[in-house]
């Protein structure tokens, strides 16, 4: 296999993701789209690392700090999700529109 | 073992992790006023620490983790801005009730997450750094009290802080993929070696994507206004002050990672400094809200800082380290004359600030000098800042920015003349209420204020310092 399909896939799939996030409206299926965008760099360090023939166990290893990552995001993300919904009872971005950036 | 003394400034630090969440264990009503104490005995012990430790250089766990003069400055800038945080952030009026006392454990991890990016010389410790940074803020912004956008922005600020750290992770693995190593240094002779290839180019403009987007440059800009504006004032002012000069300290470490002079990615940089000189500039011409002002002003900043970077020289390197130092310090002075002026932790308008120099002279006076050394007129901090930066990209013939630079200057003084008049001129509406000041407000005024005089006219000792810090990058 080439190291250039595995490339091109991470691509896509960091491009779905990205997508996603900025399609959704839901904050849940924003937080599911970011975690499409960071296994797509786990895919891509592996891939990358095994297959030019440079220290593969790094690549792995990375990959799984990643995923604690992941992990710690989704927590923040999630807590913060429900103090919203406690407060207005919907997850909809489109109904938190007071802030004009 | 004497080589492990340099580290004690983390060792303070675990020691005031320790201590803070000591205090808060307990369960009385003065549990956020022995936290208050426990952080700002910590802060006072990380400082010293960091101050102990200068001169000395180390490298540990595999050459991960280096202490040299660049990590020693960043430090020290961070310790100051946890410091000045903690002390503005005070009883944590505006915070939460039942977080008042967390406001501080949750700073003092960002900041150590700070300290952990200053000295990191490996990728992933970098990035890990970062989040440990940003994590920390993520949960501080949404606890406002009595502020229901809080939650708005703190949404925001995750959800675009979220997509930058997969966009820099992105970049992070093609990086690795290409060069094979996740040491800065290695990485950079790997990089040298490839050339400026368009993927090594790709990988290292996503990867900066995280660090501009704490620096709020253009295009990461848009979380900024909102969480100013809806953080707390104590937070607001860590977010303002210790986080943007580790940021631009960070982007120093990893522009020097290959030679980019010429390609697409400088030309990049430039006109997201051009653009955030000018929008940041234009926009808060028009804000009423004082801390919504000071985050269009940080966009602004955040271009003139870039502008230096741009330069991509050793000179370009310090004067954006020296000018982020600077930045901190005139910072500070104007979150803490917010926070003072405000009652009971609300928002801080201008009109708020009618008649500011009967009420509170030294409020006012401080307020002054930070606003002035924010615009760049001499003899002031900024002004000196500015011209190095400007001379650095000047000397690489970007003379279409600084020009541009020195045109948005003259605008920002419009806008920052709008406060000064409000704190002078105008009167206040009803009976003058004088601002009541601690004795700390007063030595913090004084010693901010002075700071900015003195660092105007003889810049020299720190920005040696700079230079040298910035001389052995990455």
């Amino acid at each position: 296999m080439s190291p250039a399909l595995y490339l091109g896939f991470a691509t896509l799939l960091f491009g779905v993701g990205l997508y996603g996030l900025l399609q959704r409206r839901s904050l849940v299926a924003m937080l599911i789209s970011l975690e499409l965008m960071l296994a797509a760099v786990s895919v891509n360090v592996v891939a990358l690392t095994t297959l030019t023939g440079h220290d593969a166990s790094m690549g792995q290893v990375v990959a799984l700090i990643l995923v604690g990552v992941a992990a710690a995001e989704t927590a923040i993300g999630l807590s913060l999700f429900v103090a919203i919904h406690r407060a207005s009872h919907s997850i909809d971005v489109e109904t938190l529109s007071e802030l004009k950036g | 073992m004497s080589r492990w003394l340099a580290l004690l400034p983390e060792a303070a630090l675990v020691v005031t992790g320790l201590l803070i969440f000591a205090a808060l264990m307990g369960d009385g009503p003065n549990r956020e006023r022995w936290a208050r104490r426990a952080a700002e005995v910590g802060g006072l012990l990380v400082l010293v620490a960091c101050v102990l430790t200068l001169g000395r250089s180390f490298e540990v766990f595999w050459v991960t983790y280096r202490v040299d003069a660049f990590s020693q400055l960043v430090k020290l800038a961070v310790a100051v801005g946890f410091l000045v945080s903690v002390f503005i952030v005070r009883d944590g009026a505006g915070q939460r009730d039942d977080a008042r006392g967390e406001i501080f454990f949750f700073l003092l991890t960002s900041a150590s997450g700070l300290m952990v990016m200053a000295s990191a010389v490996e990728a992933v410790a970098l990035y890990l750094g970062l989040e440990i940074a940003s994590f920390s803020l993520f949960v501080l912004v949404p606890l406002r009290e009595r502020f229901p956008l809080g939650r708005e922005a703190g949404l925001k600020f995750l959800v675009v802080g979220l997509a930058a750290s997969a966009v820099t992770l992105f970049g992070l693995s093609l990086l690795i993929g290409l060069t094979g190593t996740t040491k800065l240094d290695e990485m950079a002779v790997a990089l040298a070696a490839i050339g400026s290839k368009p993927v090594a180019l790709f990988g290292l403009a996503l990867f900066l994507s995280g660090f501009l987007f704490k620096l709020a440059l253009f295009p990461f800009h848009f979380w900024a206004p909102d969480v100013y504006e809806s953080a707390s004032h104590g937070v607001a002012a860590f977010v303002a002050t210790a986080s943007k000069v580790t940021a631009v300290a960070l982007l120093c470490r990893l522009l020097a990672l290959t030679q980019v002079t010429g390609t697409a990615l400088v030309t990049a940089l430039a006109l997201a400094a051009a653009i955030s000189m000018t929008l940041g500039n234009l926009v808060a011409i028009v804000q009423r809200d004082l801390k919504r002002m000071l985050a269009y002003s940080a966009i602004a900043q955040a271009g003139y800082i870039t502008v230096g970077l741009v330069a991509f020289t050793h000179d370009g390197f310090s004067a954006a380290l020296f000018y982020g130092v600077l930045y901190l310090l005139m910072n500070a002075a104007a979150f803490l004359v917010v926070a003072r002026v405000s009652v009971d932790g609300a928002n801080v308008s201008m009109d708020d600030l009618n008649g500011l120099h009967r009420r509170s002279p030294l409020l006012a006076a401080t307020l002054l000098l930070a606003l002035f050394a924010l615009a760049g007129v001499p003899p002031t901090s900024g002004f000196i800042g500015k011209w190095f930066l400007f001379r650095a990209a000047m000397s690489e013939g970007w003379w279409w920015l600084v020009l541009l630079g020195a045109i948005n200057a003259t605008v920002s003084v419009y806008y920052y003349l709008i406060v000064v008049k409000h704190a002078y001129l105008l009167p206040a509406e009803g009976e003058e209420k004088p601002v009541p000041l601690t004795f700390g407000d007063k030595a913090l005024c004084y010693g901010l204020s002075a700071a900015t005089l003195v660092l105007g006219v003889w810049p020299t000792l720190l920005y040696d310092w700079a230079s040298r810090a910035a001389a052995n990058l990455p």
